[in-house]
């Protein structure tokens, strides 16, 4: 920071004639690779993306990576250990473990992801109607999600599932509509905390017109939190899918989602182990790798987001 | 404002909630895609019979009139008739309650005895070798679903240590043996939390020990341990009395699975089977006592919240 | 609990007192070395922007620093006997509140919010009971909190006892926690910028306090400030205190009437009402040193209207001149080599050194 070290002792100038427009304004593209850099810098972070990446590229390129199709069932070799023909083993019917958890991550990504997506479009939308315009509107916005809220997300995804029926559409839906009150409270807790900074103020006065306030000015600065919770809320997302499943109200047979295979090895547990261990640990890496992906994704956001928002407003 | 006129409000609010509730429920019934009447009697069934039927289980009227009706009828303890068995929904939700509260109420306690401890074990020595180990420990119970624990835990203990039971409750006036079979069941459903509650004490007992008020009582010569257990405890337990509400209805959630996996009886089995049979007066039912539950829960957490923490009770009262 | 000697003795003798921060894996050198000798019965102002180590030095005396920050040498000499720097943890335990007691800066957040007054104060004196603490001792510490609490001004100490602190107001608190520091009648009372986070009225009410308190109990005040006029008010000596050195200290009329050091003049200097309406207020330029690694020659060398190369090269030490006890620079040093002559203005000629 040379610019601010050498002012001289008699002009009785210092600090507050500095010329801002001569400091270093960081390009976009400088930002989004040191953003990139950051996530690696912590071993916590470097382990999450990698899981992350890990999992997307499983999910996109299953088919082509897995041993077997995922209902090649194959009675000579029903419950078998890992071995050189099936690395994690077989099921009940002989299908291959490996290749049912590469396919299932097709499933799991495939639910969790969209669900929580649209449960954070909308839940900023009602938040930030809520928390913006105050009123009857947020009575309104609290009141529902408290009701929503009132609900286990299994129970309430059960309850509409067995209404609607199951299916990978419906499964979506349900899951969506079972995280969207989380984010309609976070996102309305961050707008009604921005809304008193001074720059929204400023905005008012300046005459500008509420929606734009909320679209310009708000939503950039309370959206890279509610990533953040996406991030760290997908785990969840599979959970209640896997768990779905696991009760016969996910994916039909035999699609293998997680939950399945889980079900599928619980009736089979006395006899051969594998199913539910590797499922288990299928579940847990995921889970880890999307907490710690989040977590680092935190560090990188947090800090910056005063930055960025400074600029853009 | 006052205890009494926060209590109040938050009551009111409760009430408004748990009718909103009953309301979307009762609305669900409209959704069914098919006619349940034809889905139980089948497709050939006499069309007087059916709508006779309909009559009965009050899907002739129209919405406002049905959800009216349902939250009268429920209020007064009738949750409809299960219609396969002509059993009343109401009887056999409050039959098998009392297994899934005595599941989720240890899964709890069992979360709240043994998690406390352990963060505040932790945030005695920050780094050290017991806070690291309970730190890998608990961050790995937390990313395990309870049924998942739950699997594994049967895995380890009754397929290969063959230690605890995992089938049933319990012979029934056994409590020695109900004891038994709800150590596994309540241990998988509150691992998760055991770590997540230890992870919450550190992190708050942690940030209290650096705040201003444990410097003054350093500074005015209080015994460190006195500030420890005391001082910072007090403030550090505080949130979490305020997730409790959230936790129970997280347990109940998972006691579901819990309770399928373990063959116990309760709300979990009794809607699983109901699942199966599409028997949607049941789940329904089933819904609506959860859904109340919880709300009783998260009213009684805020309410003991408030009465802990005088800060916020009063504290926008005194506007400072 | 009395000392040894009567007003006028040495109370407390800091003596090459060195404090580290650990930062990230650097070590900051807050204090490089301090000396500072506060005797019985008198108010010392420890005054410095911040960052100067001004808190850091008032914490470091009751040993209250931060888990990072260490002492790294010296000694903190306590009524000629003890040195609190190496005292072990439960005779330090009593000479904190006993011997010498603290307030803070913000009376909010230094009381805890979760107990009653009257709780937190009848517990500080249960915590220096010798024997297992007693109903009646407890009845006998709470008469005596309600005592206190009327010295200091409060004006219904039976209702103060039964609330919480958030319920009173910011002067009110302070005023709670000088009682709470006084109730065991320590010798030097530290006060950590005790006014800092009050309007204007309380403050001067806490300060008018502090000087009926000293005067009542004959009480040693080491009072941390970065505003000379609190210090001009209440305090006998004054401290002044640069980038974790003391660059002047002396008796504070004459100090603030024939101020030695350039940073002291440029203090008092910046002062509003010492400037003329329509000129710009005094700033003095450029920032605050690192402490990161070693500081070679002054430390205010970067900001000061009359540094030469010496003052870059040397470290001054202190010295007498004029009517400074000490003062840290090298144009008041006869023996360096500072050029006098060189330097133009009237500042210099008015603080020429008695021979």
């Amino acid at each position: 920071m040379a610019l601010l070290g050498a002012a001289r002792p008699d002009d009785g100038i210092g600090l507050f004639d500095l010329d801002v427009s001569s400091l270093p304004q960081p390009t976009r593209r400088a930002r989004a690779r040191s953003a990139v850099g950051s996530l690696l810098t912590t071993p916590g972070g470097t382990l999450g993306t990698i899981i992350v990446l890990a999992l997307i590229v499983l999910a996109v390129f299953g088919p082509l990576l897995a041993p077997y199709s995922f209902s090649a069932i194959d009675v000579n070799a029903t419950l078998q250990g890992p071995s050189l023909h099936h690395l994690l083993g077989t099921d009940q019917l002989g299908r291959d473990l490996l290749s049912r958890l590469i396919y299932g991550t097709r499933i799991e990504m495939a639910v969790s992801v969209p669900a929580v997506a649209f449960a954070l479009v909308f839940g900023l939308v009602l938040g930030l109607l809520g928390g913006y315009l105050g009123g009857i509107f947020d009575n309104a916005v609290v009141l529902l999600t408290d009701t929503f809220q009132s609900f286990p997300a299994i129970i309430l995804a059960l309850t509409l599932l067995v209404v609607i029926g199951s299916s990978l559409r419906n499964l979506v839906i349900v899951i969506a509509v079972a995280f969207l009150p989380n984010y309609a409270r976070t996102s309305r807790a961050l707008v009604l905390s921005a809304k008193q900074n001074h720059y929204v103020l400023a905005e008012r006065a300046l005459g500008a017109s509420r929606l734009r306030i909320m679209v310009r000015h708000i939503s950039p600065n309370i959206v890279a939190p509610l990533f953040i919770l996406l991030a760290m809320d997908i785990p969840s997302a599979i959970a209640v899918e896997a768990g779905l499943s696991f009760l016969g109200l996910g994916v039909r047979p035999p699609n293998p989602s997680w939950g399945t295979v889980l079900s599928d090895g619980f009736s089979s547990i006395y006899q051969a182990p594998w199913a539910v261990l590797f499922a288990s640990l299928a579940l847990a890496i995921a889970t880890i790798g999307f907490l710690m992906f989040g977590e680092a994704l935190r560090d990188v956001l947090d800090p910056r987001l005063r930055g960025v928002s400074r600029w853009r407003a | 404002m006052s205890l009494a006129r926060y209590l109040g409000r938050r009551v009111i609010t409760a009430l408004v909630v748990v009718l909103i509730v009953m309301a979307f429920l009762a609305s669900l019934d409209r959704l069914i895609p098919g006619n349940p009447v034809t889905y139980v009697f089948g497709p050939h069934a006499n069309p007087a019979l059916i709508k006779e039927v309909r009559h009965q289980m009050g899907l002739d009227v129209s919405v406002p009139q049905q959800i009216y009706q349902y939250i009268v009828n429920a209020f007064q303890g009738n949750l409809g008739i299960n219609f396969v068995t002509n059993q009343s929904v109401a009887s056999l939700v409050m039959e098998n309650l009392k297994y899934t509260l005595v599941l989720a109420v240890s899964g709890l306690g069992l979360a709240v005895l043994v998690g406390v401890p352990l963060g505040v074990l932790a945030a005695t020595k920050p780094g050290g070798l017991v806070d690291r180990a309970i730190g890998i420990v608990s961050i790995s119970v937390i990313t395990l679903p309870p049924f998942v624990v739950g699997l594994l835990l049967i895995l380890i203990f009754a397929v290969h240590l063959h230690m605890l039971p995992v089938i049933g409750a319990g012979a029934p006036g056994q409590p020695a043996d109900d004891l038994k079979h709800l150590v596994l069941p309540a241990v998988a459903l509150s691992l998760g939390w055991i770590g997540y509650i230890a992870r919450l004490v550190r992190s708050n007992m942690l940030e209290v020990l650096t705040s201003n008020y444990v410097r003054t009582a350093h500074a005015l010569g209080i015994r460190r341990r006195k500030v420890f257990f005391q001082y910072a405890l007090k403030n550090a337990a505080a949130p979490v009395v305020a997730i409790l509400g959230v936790g129970l209805g997280t347990l109940l959630g998972g006691a579901i699975f819990i309770e399928v996996i373990f063959d116990r009886p309760g709300l979990g089995t009794l809607a699983y089977d109901a699942i199966a049979s599409r028997n949607f007066p049941i789940v329904q039912g089933t819904s609506l006592v959860i859904a109340v539950l919880v709300i009783v829960a998260n009213l009684l957490a805020d309410v003991t919240y408030r009465l802990l923490d005088t800060r916020i009770q009063l504290g926008q009262a005194a506007g400072t | 609990m009395n000392g040894n000697g009567g007003p006028g003795d040495v109370l407390l003798g800091i003596q090459g007192l060195a404090v580290e921060y650990q930062s990230r894996g650097a070590v900051l050198q807050v204090l490089p070395g301090v000396d500072l000798t506060i005797s019985r019965g008198e108010v010392v102002g420890l005054v410095g922007e911040s960052g100067s180590g001004k808190s850091t030095l008032a914490l470091t005396v009751l040993r209250l620093l931060p888990a990072n920050g260490k002492i790294a040498g010296g000694r903190i000499i306590l009524d000629g006997t003890t040195d609190i720097a190496s005292l072990d943890r439960e005779r330090l335990r009593h000479t904190r509140g006993e011997k010498i007691a603290m307030i803070f800066q913000d009376p909010l957040t230094s009381l805890n919010p979760t107990f009653k007054i009257g709780h937190q104060m009848t517990d500080v004196q249960a915590a220096h009971c010798a024997h297992r603490v007693g109903r009646e001792d407890r009845k006998r510490f709470r008469q005596r909190a309600v005592a206190l609490l009327n010295q200091v001004g409060l004006p219904d100490p039976d209702h103060v006892m039964r609330c919480y602190p958030h319920q009173l107001s910011g002067g009110m608190r302070q005023r709670v926690m000088t009682a709470m520091a006084l109730s065991l009648e320590p010798e030097l009372l530290i006060a950590d910028e005790p006014t800092s986070a009050l309007d204007v009225t309380t403050e001067a009410q806490i300060i008018s306090l502090l000087r009926q308190l000293k005067a009542d109990r004959d009480l040693t005040i080491l009072f941390v400030t970065h505003d000379l006029s609190i210090v001009a008010q209440l305090c006998d000596r004054v401290v002044v205190m640069y980038a974790g050195q003391i660059m002047e200290q002396g008796d504070v009329a004459e100090v603030f009437e024939r101020p030695q050091h350039p940073y002291t003049m440029a203090l008092l200097d910046a002062v509003p009402t010492r400037s003329h309406r329509g000129q710009p207020l005094t700033a003095i330029p450029g920032r605050v040193p690192s402490l990161f690694g070693t500081i070679t020659g002054c430390r205010f060398a970067s900001r000061c209207s009359y540094v030469q190369d010496v003052c870059r090269e040397e470290e001054p030490r202190p010295v007498v001149s004029g009517t400074s006890e000490a003062v840290r620079c090298h144009m008041r040093d006869q023996e360096s080599d500072y050029q006098c002559a060189a330097v133009p203005g009237a500042a210099v000629t008015k603080a020429v050194p008695e021979t």
